[in-house]
């Protein structure tokens, strides 16, 4: 059924899907900001080692005698092949005396503190520490901090080859949440449709200790429950209406026709007793209109409907009307435009469009016209009955289709009273919307055969 | 003289049933309960079986059911206060040859009770001939006397049910739920412009007219005579 698929859920608006991705990007997020604190604080425990290690030194090397100094900085450096930090002892011209550090760093503070500087050909990150010496000279202990920019890097990459299989898998399981609750949505769906489809003793499935969902189900399916009881008391109701009404009825209707029998057809008391059955007659053609109405609503399964071919139930229904219309000099059509298939009942749906053409041969003045059309849409097909007669004011059109209503303009006509409100229930059971427009003159009944 | 057996709770019901039937020369038997209607139908003899659905100690729907099952294949008239589609169709089902709902006009009663009695012509023959009318299933011609009638579907096949159950009365209810199978109230007078259309073409000017219209019930095909 079309009015299914519109109800579906698609994927990408699944709560579950929605979820799962938010809690992967909250995930990847903290992830991130994890790493980030991690690898921020052992950066800066490395480099608070790094640079009291090198303020230890500055200061070593400056409280020694100046005329040792190039001695101790050569002999350090062929100190062993561990030697990292490298020492440069420069000339207050900022030229070099002795030392493997060739230049002072372009932007180091001498204050003999340790700083982050980058060397002087801008290649690499140095951490160094510089100060004047009381001769003038300049002293600087420098240690490359490129190897503890890897570190991070090293951090960095630990950290995605954890993040990114985490975030992949919380996206799969937002996913397969998202596909499963979707298809259970759908499960409820399918069955919610064939409840309003008339089959009220279905349920829908809930575990007894269940999540949310279930829970709700339960409490839907107690409703159920209850309506569907409702509805059968309703309908035994009706059905004892009918037959309490229809009982007495048969006998007082046998026994004025035996009357009228007995008076003979053209005596006064005859005619009366005549107007007597007819008025029985009357009373009970509503009652029963209004049984079936009740009964279209209630009792009918749309489940037992099958493919019906408009095309042709039109075509027949015009033929069979087209003496009706010829008498009373009225022309009757039938324009396909196109062929198409509903599901239905085909008897309903036949009783609907010629209670529809029945109703607009009786209101249409002898000369006019009245057309039954079939068009196609994307939605589906529509059918149209349209006549020349006069008409339906807007106010009243909704209204018309209503139980029991009957327009005031044709009083010398039986009104058009159940027979739409038939067509209505009919429609309804089809999910088929129907309403009425200006023909101009005249009114037309439009049909989609479609929710 | 027909025997028809009637099986109705409601007294009233089926005192007025009785008088009608006799009326019409049946010779009528009542009984107001299912269980008791059962025994009474297994005797032989019945022409019909007029039968309420809704019955003392046994429906009726079980009443018939129970009968056919025993090969009792005697003609049965169903009365019903339920007039739901699917209601009819469980009471076909069941076996019943009609369905009528309650309350009905005592012409409808018995017409329904004369058709089913004397079962429609079988449908085995091809050409269907009583009096002067000849209809030609095969060809969809009919004639009368040689004349080809010149009829249009609707037509044909009303002179069809006609002709089949010729000599008896057929309700309107019969041949707008038989032939068109409209089985609501129009507003129209669709049917009566149909036979008012078979009419003129089949009794032309100076014949003798065949189809007779019976007052406030229906038509019949007068070809036995």
């Amino acid at each position: 059924m079309s009015a299914l698929n519109q109800h579906f859920v698609p994927l990408w608006r699944s709560r579950g899907l929605r979820w799962g991705l938010i809690v992967a990007t909250l995930f990847a997020m903290l992830m991130l900001a994890l790493f980030e604190l991690v690898t921020w604080k052992a950066t800066s425990l490395l480099y608070a080692t790094l640079d009291r290690s090198i303020g230890e030194q500055l200061e070593l090397l400056a409280a020694r005698p100046s005329p040792m100094l190039p001695f101790m900085i050569t002999s350090r450096m062929n100190g062993g092949p561990a030697v990292v930090t490298q020492v440069g002892l420069f000339l207050p011209d900022r030229t070099p005396e002795v030392g493997d550090l060739l230049a002072i760093p372009p932007d180091l503070v001498l204050d003999g503190r340790p700083h982050e500087s980058r060397s002087d050909d801008g290649a690499s990150i140095l951490h160094a520490a510089g100060k004047a010496l009381p001769d003038g000279r300049i002293l600087v202990v420098a240690r490359d901090a490129t190897e503890s920019l890897a570190v991070r890097q090293d951090f960095i990459r630990a950290g995605l080859t954890l993040a990114v299989p985490g975030v992949a898998l919380t996206i799969a399981l937002g996913i397969a949440f998202g596909v499963l609750s979707n298809r259970r949505l759908r499960r409820l769906n399918d069955t919610a449709e064939q409840i309003m489809g008339g089959t009220l003793s279905l349920r829908l499935s809930a575990d007894v200790d269940g999540d949310e969902l279930d829970r709700l189900c339960a409490i839907f399916n107690r409703i159920l429950a209850r309506l569907d009881e409702g509805m059968a008391a309703l309908r035994n109701a009706g059905e004892n209406i009918a037959h309490d009404l229809r009982t007495p009825l048969t006998a007082l209707r046998a026994r004025l026709e035996r009357a009228h029998n007995a008076a003979g057809d053209d005596t006064p008391v005859g005619r009366m007793i005549d107007d007597c059955i007819g008025n029985v007659d009357q009373s009970l053609s509503t009652i029963t209109a209004l049984l079936r109405i009740a009964d279209l609503q209630n009792g009918w399964r749309s489940t037992e409907f099958q493919p019906c071919n408009l095309a042709v139930l039109l075509e027949e229904t015009v033929e069979i009307f087209q003496p009706v219309a010829e008498e009373r000099q009225i022309s009757l059509g039938a324009v396909i435009e196109a062929h198409a298939y509903v599901e239905g009942d085909w008897d309903l749906l036949v009783e609907a469009i010629a209670n529809l053409v029945d109703n607009a041969l009786k209101f249409t003045p002898p000369g006019g016209r009245v057309d039954v059309f079939l068009r196609s849409r994307v939605e589906g097909p529509v059918i149209t009955v349209a006549d020349t007669g006069p008409g339906i004011p807007p106010e009243a059109r909704q209204s018309v289709l209503r139980r029991f209503v009957k327009l005031d303009i044709s009083r010398n006509s039986t009104g058009r009273g159940l027979g739409l409100s038939l067509v209505q229930a009919i429609c309804d059971l089809h999910h088929f919307s129907i309403f009425i427009q200006d023909n101009n003159p005249g009114c037309k009944f439009i049909i989609q055969c479609f929710s | 003289m027909p025997a028809i057996l009637v099986i109705e709770d409601d007294p009233a019901t089926a005192e007025e049933i009785r008088l009608e039937l006799a009326r019409h020369g049946f010779d009528v038997h009542v009984v107001n309960n299912g269980l008791s209607g059962l025994e009474s139908a297994r005797k032989p003899g019945w022409s019909a079986f007029v039968v309420d659905r809704m019955l003392p100690e046994l429906d009726g729907l079980s009443v018939i059911r129970m009968l056919r099952a025993e090969g009792v294949t005697t003609p049965a008239l169903v009365l019903s206060a339920l007039d739901a589609v699917n209601e009819r169709i469980d009471g076909l089902r069941a076996g019943g040859d009609d369905y009528l709902i309650k309350p009905f006009a005592l012409g409808e009663l018995i017409a329904r009770v004369q058709v089913i009695i004397r079962r429609p012509t079988s449908s085995v023959q091809t050409v269907l001939r009583h009096g002067p009318v000849e209809v030609d299933l095969v060809a969809r011609v009919a004639r009368r006397n040689g004349r080809d009638l010149e009829l249009l579907g609707r037509e044909f096949q009303i002179l069809e049910y006609l002709i089949r159950r010729h000599d008896q009365v057929v309700t309107r209810k019969m041949l707008l739920e038989d032939v068109f199978g409209y089985r609501f109230e129009l507003k129209t007078n669709l049917l009566d412009v149909h036979v008012g259309r078979l009419r003129r073409k089949l009794d032309l000017p100076g014949e003798a007219p065949l189809l007779a219209t019976i007052r406030g019930t229906g038509f019949r095909l007068d070809v036995g005579a």
